[in-house]
């Protein structure tokens, strides 16, 4: 049954605003650039904490602002929307390398004005050199981390740190005023630390700042403007902002979103994650219900405008990393749903409006994530799957069943656990009070195994990587290559992990963050910035990259080499580093002939969780630098294409650089072969408390599916067993057209695609080819 | 050690009753139904399958034959069926999959092992649908397999023909949550030259069924040229309302999607290969026709 919340319209103002929005050109931006680099000239001796500061205070002062017609919430850091902006601190080698190409480069361009170029070259990155987070970690541990590079990717080298959930309940209830004044008080208890206070003061007065000249350009702009009132209202509520704390609905969705405006500007980062805003923002909502101030419509027009906004702040990453997260993903993740303190559903009226505005809009941000449990309402579960079928592929499913026992393994504390959300993609984290560090690095367990199988030897270049651990020529039992793979890990495992130390040092050394700090529970009450430790929570996590390709080998080897005697090890060790030239029906048999991780094969799925945990288990005996845990995750997000460039051929018969399989737990495209419910068991046996860090699973639909209410229905009853299995994530996309069509040229990666009709089962690869055709053209969602 | 030669098991299905269901496909069927969709599971004995799409042309199966059973032609590989012994060896030598058993013997265990998989998604109204073929054909290891369904709570429905001897019915219909029958033509006459059987059976069973007040979904597989003409439908309608209860009727579609089976077994298909499914409105014209009988139809 839907409710009157299902079903509300679409305003006019909120189409209007999407359309010229995404009709806007996108362009680089040096705009806070040069403000900074002003700052860091006149100011260079100042204590870091105090230049990054006025440096932030100094861009919310000057930085030019922008309120387009139509707009009922204001705010940007710049005035174009989408803009990629430069920012100079964390790194510009890449930039100075890459700015010219920025508007041809195939992914993610961005156009830029001759002028920028100049005024890059000649003022901003002459000044910087050798002065940034990226220059100076090449010069501390450059050499090290291309030697290890291609198995442990080490992140955060040339941008500040993101994925972290602010306090945005404790910014709602202060305000900037309010936490200027608790600063002050601080203050004078740490008489010893006045300047990380001072810190922290400028960058909140610069916040009051921006506000007012929002306040002061909408006031300006009510004198010519039909909508003077609605401008009016803007320059009331921008104003009260910065003077008190948000009593309105309306004023606490401005005051959110002008607090990831400013971190943004302060940190320019992937990812400042609201966290679970239909929990925070619902007093705020019910008590302007209940008195007659808001009504259900103009609370969803509002929360859709904010929607708009998460959508024009993207995040410019250098081409290299742009490939390893497609699609400039700036991690607005908010979390729907799930439990409350007592374990009760913590389901309201506004996570409906939030999946009503996901439905209508169907953009890529906000990453909408609907948290679920055993006490989740049917109603619920409904909705979300009704909003999935729709194709954005959102909301994606965190299960509080597998997520809250996850974090307390780590230390977190049950009412924090309870309460968690998600940062940057599907990163687990409690809120307002960790600094999770989700990214620390990648490790690619796969190019281990390639390593393990060649003495060592990179089998794309020739070239030492690893340790002289033997062929798999050498290797008489399966034990054997059990051990050479642990050997080959071990090698990489201790200098990555002293790498991410030094990256941690150096962010806490040179991107010191005061405001970031401001809204981070326990900075301002022990005086510590937040990349050194201030937070409640310190963790790091590190990917273990990728567990169904380690599988698939694995299983390929134990069965047909040392199981079954199929296949000869020298004739298949000399296929693998020749790319399986001249070696095609091999190839084809370790394909298609041994057992693969996806189908519910116990054995099979156990190889992948004891590389997880034990890789889990080695990363537990490390304590980073803020003091706190290490975590596993299993996820690469769009990594697993670039990461399988760097990988030689494989004895699943994955050919080398092909990509490794999707997600993080998903199986490899195509070698699910038995359906959704035998990828769940499978993923299921990954047991969730190794991946603490967060996991990804992709599952994809064809749409007709979401047609009937009956399909929904047994949607749901798939969700449930989700829930019951007790798996972290998952992810559902409804196949398009361009899916297909892809099946058709290459169905061997689309195998598991299956044709449900009663009484009938066939694959859609064994299908005639013209019938092939007519499902394709059947198929909608073309414009998705 | 009670067996089956299974076809397939095909899990999250979602047409083969109600909720999420793994429906086995069991070989053998005493029907030859001209638009067979499961044309693999009309013979009871396992046999070599070659699927053309996916073979690659190594003959790496021909190499390893000794019995003289495959050869190559325009077509791709051929079967002799009579000279294959099913020594397996060309399914060990084909690298993709091509080749290969059409069915595998399973035991009443084993098959209940396979229904235990998805037990998480089966929910109270999911569970197990036996299918084939005809599930009724291999009666002790239908029966064995629903009432281990039965001792483990997993709701058990059967997909079937409906030509057996009564006796064989009632045991099914004890053992049974759900029996979905076919009824494809309602003149007798018709029904013999296109299905090879019979259908008073058929339909005595049905009126039996309806009296014991079975839960029953009839469907009406609408075959172009065999069984979608309205007197088919206006006669099946008149039968099914004058059941002693109101029973639920179904209306399938044609499914054009098993043409590639007949060319992989080098049978005849039927239908034009560019048959395609019956239109909507048609098969929405065909539906008013049970309505104005009383009868609910979907």
């Amino acid at each position: 049954m839907k409710s009157k919340l299902d079903q509300l319209p679409l305003s006019l103002r909120v189409q209007k605003l999407k359309e010229v929005m995404f009709a806007e050109e996108r362009f680089a931006s040096i705009e806070q650039a040069k403000i900074v680099t002003d700052v860091y000239r006149a100011h260079g001796e100042l204590p870091r904490n105090i230049l990054r500061a006025l440096a932030l205070k100094e861009a919310l002062e000057r930085i030019e602002i922008r309120i387009t017609e139509g707009e009922l919430i204001v705010g940007n850091r710049t005035t174009g929307v989408r803009a990629g902006v430069i920012f100079p601190e964390s790194g510009l080698s890449w930039v100075d390398r890459e700015i010219e190409s920025l508007p041809t480069r195939p992914q993610d361009p961005f156009r830029i004005r001759e002028e920028d170029v100049r005024s890059f070259k000649e003022e901003i990155f002459p000044f910087w050199q050798g002065k940034t987070l990226e220059d100076i970690l090449d010069d501390r541990i450059g050499d090290e981390m291309r030697a290890i590079g291609k198995v442990a990717k080490i992140n955060q080298t040339d941008h500040a740190q993101g994925h972290i959930c602010p306090n945005t309940e404790r910014w709602l209830k202060y305000g900037p005023a309010g936490l200027i004044a608790e600063a002050k008080a601080e203050r004078e208890q740490h008489t010893d630390n006045t300047v990380f206070y001072d810190g922290l003061i400028l960058s909140l007065e610069g916040a009051c700042l921006f506000m007012r000249r929002y306040a002061a350009l909408a006031r300006e702009m009510a004198d010519n403007s039909v909508r003077r009132e609605e401008l009016l209202e803007i320059a009331l509520v921008c104003d009260a902002l910065s003077e008190r704390a948000p009593e309105s609905f309306r004023e606490a969705v401005q005051a959110s979103w002008f607090l990831y405006v400013i971190l943004q500007m302060e940190s320019n980062a992937s990812s400042f994650s609201p966290g679970r805003m239909d929990q925070y923002l619902l007093p705020y909502y019910e008590k302007d219900i209940a008195s007659g101030t808001l009504t259900h419509e103009s609370a969803l027009e509002l929360i859709e405008c904010l929607f708009l906004k998460f959508n024009q702040i993207v995040y410019l990453r250098s081409s290299g990393s742009a490939k390893y997260f497609a699609g400039f993903p700036i991690g607005f993740n908010v979390a729907i749903g799930g439990q409350d303190e007592d374990g009760k559903t913590a389901e309201n009226e506004l996570t409906f409006l939030f999946l009503r505005a996901q439905d209508h809009l169907l953009l890529p941000q906000p990453n909408l994530s609907a948290r679920v449990f055993a006490g989740s309402s049917d109603h619920f579960l409904t909705r979300c799957s009704e909003v999935v079928g729709k194709g954005s592929g959102m909301p994606q499913f965190f299960n509080d069943e597998a997520v809250i026992p996850a974090l307390k393994s780590k230390g977190i504390s049950d009412e924090d656990a309870r309460n968690y959300a998600i940062v940057g993609c599907v990163e687990l984290t409690t809120m307002g009070n960790n600094l999770g560090w989700s990214d620390a690095a990648m490790f690619n367990l796969v190019k281990a195994l390639e390593l393990a199988l060649n003495d060592g030897v990179c089998t794309l270049t020739g070239k030492q990587m690893g340790a002289h651990t033997g062929t798999l020529e050498d290797f008489e039992t399966y034990g054997d290559v059990i051990k050479s793979l642990n050997t080959q890990i071990d090698f990489f495992f201790e200098r990555m992990i002293r790498c991410c130390e030094v990256v941690e040092q150096a962010h806490a050394e040179l991107l010191p963050s005061p405001f970031l700090s401001c809204v981070i529970d326990n900075c301002m009450k022990i005086g510590i910035d937040v990349t050194a430790g201030g937070a409640h929570y310190n963790l790091s996590g590190i990917q273990a990259i990728q567990c169904a390709n380690v599988a698939d080998s694995l299983a390929a080897l134990k069965t047909l080499v040392y199981d079954e005697n199929l296949v000869d090890r020298k004739e298949l060790h000399a296929a693998l580093v020749n790319n399986f030239e001249n070696a095609e029906l091999l190839r084809l048999r370790m394909l298609n002939k041994a057992p693969k991780y996806g189908n519910d094969i116990e054995w099979v799925d156990a190889i992948a969780f004891d590389w997880a945990r034990d890789f889990a288990e080695r990363l537990s005996r490390y304590t980073n630098v803020r003091g706190g845990p290490y975590q596993m995750g299993l996820y690469t997000v769009s990594a697993h294409v670039p990461m399988g460039q760097n990988v030689g051929a494989t004895p699943d018969g994955r050919f080398a650089k092909e990509p490794l399989a999707d997600g993080g737990m998903s199986p490899v495209y195509g070698r699910d072969a038995k359906g959704p419910t035998a990828v769940l068991k499978s993923v299921s046996r990954v047991k969730s408390e190794y991946g603490s860090n967060g996991t990804l699973l992709n599952m994809k639909f064809l749409p007709s599916l979401f047609h009937t209410e009956l399909g929904v229905a047994k949607f749901v009853r798939l969700l449930r067993a989700f829930i019951e299995l007790k798996i972290i994530h998952v992810q559902f996309n409804v196949v398009n057209r361009e899916d297909l069509l892809a099946a058709q040229k290459q169905p061997e990666l689309y195998k598991s695609l299956t044709i449900r009709v009663a009484g009938y089962t066939a694959y859609f690869i064994e299908l005639a080819h013209d019938l092939q055709r007519e499902i394709i053209a059947r198929t909608e969602f073309s414009e998705l | 050690m009670i067996t089956a030669n299974v076809f397939d098991i095909k899990r999250f299905s979602i047409n083969d009753g109600d909720g999420i269901r793994t429906t086995i496909f069991i070989k053998g069927c005493p029907l030859a139904c001209k638009w067979c969709q499961n044309p693999e599971g009309l013979i009871p004995e396992i046999r070599l399958w070659y699927a053309r799409n996916i073979c690659v042309g190594c003959k790496s199966c021909i190499a390893a034959c000794g019995h003289d059973a495959l050869r190559w032609d325009d077509r791709g590989i051929a079967i002799d069926h009579k000279a294959c012994t099913r020594c397996g060896k060309c399914v060990v030598a084909c690298p993709t999959g091509a080749i290969r058993f059409d069915a595998k013997t399973m035991s009443v265990e084993e098959t209940l092992e396979e229904i235990e998989k998805d037990r998480p998604f089966y929910g109270p109204d999911g569970g197990a649908t036996l299918s084939g073929g005809e599930c009724m054909a291999s009666p002790t290891f239908s029966l064995e397999v629903l009432r281990g369904c039965r001792a483990r709570g997993i709701n058990a429905q059967i997909e079937t023909s409906l030509y057996a001897r009564p006796e064989v019915v009632d045991a099914f219909s004890e053992t049974t949550d759900k029996i979905i029958a076919d009824i494809k033509l309602i003149d007798p006459a018709r029904h013999w030259l296109a299905t090879g059987v019979d259908n008073t059976l058929i339909l005595s069973n049905i009126r039996r069924l309806a009296g014991k007040g079975e839960n029953l979904l009839i469907r009406v597989p609408l075959i172009p040229g065999f069984t979608d003409d309205e007197e088919n439908i206006r006669g099946i309608a008149k039968f099914v309302s004058s059941l002693e209860k109101d029973i639920l009727v179904e209306l399938l579609n044609f499914n054009p999607m098993c043409r590639e089976k007949y060319e992989s077994l080098r049978a005849t298909y039927q239908f034009d290969p560019d048959q395609r499914e019956i239109p909507r409105e048609r098969v929405n014209a065909l539906k008013e026709i049970l309505t104005e009988h009383g009868l609910v139809a979907i």
